[in-house]
């Protein structure tokens, strides 16, 4: 998504802020106008013990937790190959064509690592909005229906889904073999490839799919020797590994709502960090929201699955299971938690897909995103059906094309009738959560310099087959 | 975390029961029930629907919100042939946990359950259900969690 493109949707939420501003001249309206001015210190709300005590189960955004399934985490060489990694084409498929499919292609970090659209669209278009990855490191579940219980598992299945990036673990272990500079950061971190990945017969595209043994890559993954798809297997959870180890480092924490709950209760703080707008969308979303329901923790978000009754943003989109789904995928998934490639199968992390089951209630329930950089990442819900904040605070406030809950479906969500002052007084709230971006250097494709750890090894001659 | 404010509550169970005197009248003839642990002199208990058990529960304090706890239980009298399981629920929300609990009978006849998980702040109720044969008897409790 374009800069321009974005203007397009962050502008009609300006000006709706600003006509709400008007009526209402004490609401910083501004995408961004957290901060306040000591004028409006004076007309601070006062906050009762229990909604002080509420704020500060919110804040503030907790270190990064440590993944024992991936013990290359937190090492820097893993952090760069996953970066260079991120941003290579290579890994997708020839599908691709021209178009970069790589994981920035549509978790762009010029668009805070989503794409802008209300659909994400690759090989082919999908059915889900494609969630931004800021804070993706604190995150219980993966994708819209936690069919991944670990970060590094996460990447493996678009890279080889077949409207995503149609690619291969064969494609990517070949790139991996073949490119001299991966290949060195790839042996700094793990050790050398297996002997029985660097023969020149190994295919172009492997790797097993589910249902369809007669597909060109099941067929070249049946073909290979139980060594090899072994070996294959391996190393692919490597390159999940590396590539959680940078995207963990993709942390934007330390909003202004940060520093207003820091100073929330010592009256001499210079500024309260937060307009008057702000503040009383706080006041609700700790109160009469009832937001806390599902949006509470210093992440604003309970990482788990509800079914908000959103109607599907087209008709002609196939019925949608969620977690229903995500749960028996979970279940079969070789790269998860307990599996046999993490680095902790029995520990807290792989317990809980253990405890986890397949009701008839988690039919179509969704993750709840966190609230975090909520205002960076619009459109909203998990088909981006609502454009904006304001569309989003007012389908919660009115409920108004909202599906009726089935008989098996969780009954949370009643109408708030809020009033335009306090919808806009939400939003303000919302654009508070805004934190601190990382450090440039993790937002571009690794230059020269940073893409390589010194080597430990040497580097292994290049094969005489190359896929590119 | 949050704080919890437990009542002990006995209902009427959905499940069921016959005969509470056919249940009682078999606790009698079993003869086999074993003393309870000392660890649960303190705990409180809950009887179940029709009155036949009492069960003795250990809860974490205070309880964690949306995070992973586990909790102790006996169940008075001790059969062994007495199967328990725990469940949980927010009946305003019509849901429950989205976490199946696993219960393991330990050696002194008590029970470990591990995996319940609270996601949400609110009414909850602990469900205790005891079954015997082709009887099952609930006894439940209720929290407050902020």
């Amino acid at each position: 998504m374009s800069v321009l493109d974005r203007s397009r949707l962050v502008l009609p939420l300006v000006v709706m802020l600003a006509i709400s501003a008007a009526a209402a001249p004490s609401v910083h309206a501004q995408a961004g106008a957290a901060e306040d001015t000591s004028t409006q210190q004076a007309a601070a709300p006062e906050w009762t013990a229990r909604q002080i005590r509420r704020i500060r189960r919110l804040s503030p955004m907790p270190p990064l937790p440590a993944d024992p399934t991936n013990r290359f985490a937190d090492h820097p060489g893993a952090v760069a190959l996953g970066q260079a990694l991120f941003f290579d084409r290579r890994l997708a498929g020839p599908g691709a064509g021209e178009r970069d499919l790589s994981c920035a292609g549509c978790h762009d970090p010029r668009s805070d690592f989503d794409d802008g659209k209300p659909i994400a669209e690759a090989v082919g278009t999908m059915t889900r909005h494609t969630p931004s990855l800021w804070n993706v490191g604190h995150q219980r579940w993966f994708f819209w229906d936690g069919r991944t219980d670990t970060l590094w598992s996460q990447p493996l299945d678009p890279i080889e889904a077949a409207n995503e990036m149609a690619s291969s673990r064969g494609r990517v272990i070949r790139l991996l073999r073949d490119d001299a500079r991966l290949r060195t950061q790839y042996e700094n971190i793990f050790g050398g490839l297996p002997p029985s990945l660097l023969g020149d017969d190994l295919p172009a595209d492997a790797r097993p799919v589910p249902g369809d043994a007669t597909h060109a890559h099941a067929r070249a993954w049946q073909a290979l020797t139980k060594q090899q798809q072994g070996d294959m297997n391996r190393c692919f959870a490597n390159v999940g590994k590396a590539l959680a180890a940078y995207m963990r480092r993709l942390d934007r924490g330390n909003s202004p709502f940060d520093r207003f709950v820091a100073t929330l209760e010592q009256p001499d703080a210079p500024t309260p960090h937060l307009s008057l707008g702000a503040q009383r969308g706080l006041a609700l979303f700790v109160g009469r929201g009832n937001c806390l329901s599902c949006h509470g923790g210093t992440r604003l978000t309970d990482d788990e699955f509800h079914d908000t009754g959103v109607a599907p943003l087209h008709e002609t989109l196939p019925a949608d299971a969620g977690r229903y789904a995500g749960i028996a995928a979970l279940q079969k998934n070789p790269f998860r938690a307990a599996g046999e490639f993490s680095d902790d199968r029995t520990g807290a992390i792989a317990k809980r897909a253990q405890h986890i089951k397949q009701t008839p209630q988690n039919y179509g329930r969704f993750k709840t995103p966190s609230l975090r950089n909520v205002a960076l990442t619009a459109p909203y819900m998990h088909q981006g059906q609502l454009p904006t904040l304001e569309a989003v605070v007012r389908f919660y406030s009115t409920r108004e094309g909202a599906r009726p809950p089935g008989h098996h479906e969780e009954q949370i969500l009643q109408p708030l009738h809020l009033t335009d002052r306090e919808i806009a007084d939400l939003v303000a709230f919302l654009h508070s959560l805004t934190g601190t971006a990382p450090a440039a250097a993790l937002l571009t494709p690794p230059t020269a310099s940073t893409s390589s750890t010194a080597p430990t090894a040497p580097t292994p001659p290049a094969p005489a087959t190359r896929p590119r | 975390m949050s704080s919890t404010h437990v009542r002990n509550q006995c209902r009427r169970s959905h499940l069921f029961v016959m005969a509470g005197t056919l249940t009682a009248a078999a606790t009698l003839l079993a003869g086999c029930t074993v003393p309870r642990p000392p660890r649960f002199a303190d705990d409180p208990k809950v009887e179940s629907a029709i009155g036949n058990y009492a069960v003795y529960y250990r809860l974490p304090e205070p309880l964690p919100l949306n995070e992973p706890f586990a909790l102790e239980a006996w169940v008075e009298p001790a059969l062994d042939d007495a199967q328990l399981i725990v469940d949980a629920g927010m009946p305003h929300h019509h849901h429950g946990m989205n976490q199946q609990p696993t219960i393991a009978r330990l050696a002194d006849g008590s029970f470990a359950v591990d995996g319940m998980l609270f996601h949400m702040p609110g009414y909850w109720e602990i469900y205790f259900d005891v079954t015997r044969g082709p009887v099952t008897e609930r006894a439940q409790i209720s929290v407050e969690l902020e």
